[in-house]
């Protein structure tokens, strides 16, 4: 089924928290909403499927939907775990118990969830006793056990340490297949989005500001605070590059040049102050003052310059984006 | 839970919440109508099932009365003669005299059995009571020990005060502003006495403890007659009888001057009753007949000694 | 001491040969105090629930009101029904003064502000997306609600405790508003103080006696059914 919004407007003591002109998720289709904290990804997420206050239309399978028709085909998973005082088993079990399935039916038809989110043995167990992680996968289990063909996720992963949030991101992508839904994915991190989503959106000051293909959208930012968001945190204004457009790239891209190295060939170089140099354990980040703002390059390479003295920075002609006219 | 059967049978006899209730529950829809509706339901429902469908409806009336009629256990024998001969049932409320005065002024009781004589003349002189009918006394006795140090018998009782005060002889006090605390202060009032010093103690207790305490250090007391009969305390009645001592019951009928809902034929019948022969033979009788004395049609004027 | 003996003795002696009076003012006891706890619980729960989940102005300013109704003297509850009841009142015409169902109007008058103020406190334990969070998984807006109580359901059960606890166990409003009629309006704390008035302690000691029975069978009902909710983890 798929799912859309037209106008869709949330406003909160006069302020515009969240305005989409249009969204629209394909059914079967995964769309990744990806956006700096307090950008209103939430607050749209939460919008787009009736469980907060807004203005505007929902579109199921292009029809302007119902709050009741969205609970009979949504299911979300928040950011934390919110589990009911039960076993992981009826916890599991609790959507399709909230949506008047017997209780026997209910945990007949969660079982297999849990055990596609690798919790099957925690089924007896209380749901108090569960780690962040696993708590996080009864979520998950317990929204797809309704068979949703509407899938809303808010950021399941982001109070989960690296591996278990691989472990999960990789569980979820199998188990989204199995299930033919509509999936909107908020979340801050590119890997998620990259990991799960078809197409991705980047939502900043409660504006889509771009959507498309998740690895064009992922590698084409069409603004600045996209590029920021995106990763490409080297901004080259203009002034500094001699071209018509803003130039940005990401600061791993970027690559200190020795004092009497030549230009390497393809290469935009440009040259800056040391401000200051920052260890990222093995790389070091160093923050270069160009005079048109600051840039930034992440290297491995042993750094002998010291803050203050001047220093070029070099970036290959492909790894450098136009941002905007 | 035969409570909740009997509820329906009630209910359907026209109990005054039977039409909200109904109401409520057919419009039905909003959750809240439902609750009102249950909630009404379950007050009628404990309101229900005492016996009081032995009596006709209507025919009750409320008695306001004074605690030392309930404690003393009279009510409990005479109520029931009441409703056999009469065919009214009696709520009886055990207040205190005044209270029990400001209730029949508001109309909120039928018929009065107090013993406050002074308060009752200024009530009975606004015009919202109708007759007022002596029924019976008990009384106060000065308990103390056989010596009888401070020479108390045959003494009005005033005197009798005053010569504990002034020979120190040795008193013990409820102190616990009880109606017997009360009329002690009155005495002392009456005999012009402070009551203070090494001679007199107050235990603050009931009528039990205040006597043990007295035969104890061989004081005076001044107790009902009922508790000095069951405590039976090594302590001698010394001084009884005096108009001072007693407690004068009368009966009071109210009229719908007081209020909409008086039901004076109700108040009549009780107060006919009541100083009716058969009532205080009984009234004589109880406690084996040493509690109340029957007063009905004797003089006022000429009781106590 | 002879007083506690004698009581405890009269109390079991009272209870065992099924002494008719006894039965019948516990089973008053039982039905009044009862029925005034649920009625307690179908109006508190509720506005409880709305002063711990509403977001609307005066919201907190309610909750006090609840709580300080919590400590609501019950002779104050118990003066105001009399007045609403009195036959010049403005219910006079009901007739309901001095009867069981005026006592279950005060008492449940005096639990409610309890059951308020702890129903709020007990749905404030629970997540505070939790109501979204069951609406997210496709609930209504009843079934939400009612997973939440289920989620409260051992608070709420204490809750239950307090407010029956609160009424079996006061005098005040009993006293005022049933007028303590013998065979009709008489509950086992009445029944105490008149004995106590009347000097008969062992006897007063005895309803004492049986209203501690009452109110411990009665928690110890509930405590069981706690622990078999706890025991399922």
């Amino acid at each position: 089924m798929s799912i859309g919004c037209r106008d869709l407007r949330v406003t909160a003591g006069g302020r515009t928290l969240v305005s989409v002109a249009a969204l629209d998720i394909d059914d079967g289709e995964t769309v990744a909403i990806l956006g700096p904290n307090g950008a209103g990804k939430s607050t749209l997420l939460r919008a787009l499927v009736h469980l907060t206050q807004s203005s505007g239309t929902v579109l199921l399978d292009g029809q302007p939907a119902t709050t009741t028709a969205l609970r009979h085909a949504v299911a979300a998973v928040l950011q934390r775990p919110v589990l009911q005082r039960a076993t992981v088993l009826d916890n599991a079990a609790a959507g399709l118990r909230l949506r008047g399935v017997r209780r026997a039916e209910a945990r007949r038809r969660a079982e297999p969830w849990l055990d596609a989110l690798g919790v099957a043995h925690l089924a007896p167990r209380h749901a108090r006793t569960l780690s962040g992680g696993e708590a996080q996968r009864v979520a998950i289990a317990r929204a797809l056990a309704v068979a949703p063909r509407v899938l809303v996720l808010d950021e399941p992963f982001s109070g989960l340490d690296a591996t278990t949030r691989t472990d999960l991101l990789a569980d979820l992508r199998a188990a989204l297949d199995r299930l033919s839904a509509s999936v909107l994915l908020v979340t801050h991190d590119r890997a998620e989005a990259h990991a799960l989503a078809q197409r991705t959106a980047l939502l900043v000051d409660g504006e889509i500001r771009q959507i498309g293909k998740t690895s064009s959208v992922l590698d084409e930012p069409a603004d600045p605070e996209c590029a920021t968001l995106l990763g490409f945190t080297t901004h080259l204004p203009p002034a500094l590059t001699g071209r018509d457009v803003l130039l940005v790239a990401r600061p791993e891209r970027c690559t200190p040049l020795g004092d009497t190295t030549p230009d390497p060939p393809d290469s935009l170089v440009f040259e800056g102050v040391l401000r200051r140099v920052v260890p990222l354990g093995g790389a070091v980040r160093l923050d270069v003052d160009t005079g048109h703002g600051l840039a930034a390059s992440v290297t491995t390479a042993d750094i002998t310059a010291a803050p203050g003295s001047p220093i070029r920075l070099a970036v290959n002609v492909d790894d450098l984006r136009a941002c905007g006219r | 839970m035969t409570w909740y059967v009997r509820l329906v049978s009630r209910v359907g006899r026209g109990q005054p919440f039977r039409a909200r209730a109904g109401m409520a529950a057919r419009k039905g829809t909003p959750v809240i109508r439902r609750v009102l509706a249950a909630v009404a339901a379950l007050a009628l429902a404990a309101g229900c099932g005492t016996d009081q469908a032995a009596a006709p409806a209507g025919k009750e009336l409320i008695l306001a009365t004074t605690t030392s009629t309930q404690d003393s256990g009279l009510l409990d024998d005479l109520l029931p003669e009441f409703t056999r001969d009469t065919g009214w049932r009696v709520k009886s409320l055990a207040v205190g005299s005044g209270q029990a005065i400001e209730l029949g002024r508001r109309g909120e009781a039928d018929v009065l059995l107090v013993h406050s004589p002074e308060a009752e003349v200024r009530f009975v002189a606004e015009g919202s009571a109708g007759p007022r009918r002596l029924v019976m006394h008990n009384d106060f006795v000065l308990a103390g020990p056989a010596g009888d140090p401070a020479g108390t018998r045959n003494q009005p009782a005033v005197e009798a005060m005053r010569k504990i005060a002034s020979t120190g002889a040795g008193f013990v006090s409820r102190g616990d502003e009880s109606g017997t605390h009360a009329r002690e202060k009155q005495l002392w009032h009456q005999a012009g006495v402070t009551p203070s010093g090494g001679w007199y103690r107050s235990t603050g207790q009931g009528m039990g403890a205040t006597l043990r305490v007295a035969s104890e250090t061989s004081a005076y007391t001044l107790t009902d007659r009922a508790t000095y009969l069951t405590q039976k305390p090594p302590l001698e009645v010394l001084n009884e009888g005096d108009k001072a001592l007693l407690n004068i019951y009368h009966v009071i009928e109210m009229t719908r001057k007081a209020g909409d809902r008086v039901q004076p034929e109700g108040a009549k019948a009780f107060a006919d009753w009541i100083v009716g022969a058969k009532a205080q033979g009984m009234i004589g009788a109880f406690g084996e007949g040493k509690l109340f004395v029957p007063d009905a049609g004797k003089d006022e004027a000429a009781l106590g000694s | 001491m002879d007083v506690l003996g004698d009581g405890l003795v009269e109390a079991v002696r009272l209870l065992l040969t099924g002494d008719q009076d006894t039965w019948a003012i516990t089973g008053l006891t039982l039905r009044v105090s009862l029925t005034a706890t649920v009625i307690a619980l179908l109006i508190g729960v509720p506005l409880g629930a709305v002063l711990a989940l509403g977001r609307f102005r005066g919201r907190r300013v309610l909750l006090a009101i609840a709580n300080t109704g919590m400590g609501l003297p019950p002779v104050v509850v118990g003066l105001f029904v009399t007045v609403l009841l009195w036959r010049s009142g403005p219910l006079g015409a009901l007739g309901l003064l001095y009867t069981p169902t005026a006592m279950v109007i005060a008492q449940a008058g005096i639990a409610t502000p309890i059951v308020v103020a702890l129903t709020a406190a007990a749905l404030h334990q629970v997540d505070p997306d939790f109501l979204l969070q069951m609406r997210g998984l496709g609930a209504t807006r009843v079934r939400a609600l009612g997973a939440l109580l289920t989620e409260a359901k051992l608070p709420l059960l204490a809750v239950g405790m307090a407010g029956f606890g609160a009424v079996v166990s006061e005098v005040g409003a009993a006293q005022m508003v049933g007028g303590n009629l013998a065979g009709e309006t008489r509950v086992l704390t009445t029944a105490a103080v008149l004995a106590t008035s009347r000097g008969q302690f062992a006897l007063a000691i005895a309803f004492g006696l049986v209203l501690l029975a009452i109110a411990f069978a009665v928690n110890l009902a509930v405590t069981f059914a706690q622990h078999r909710q706890t025991a399922t983890r």
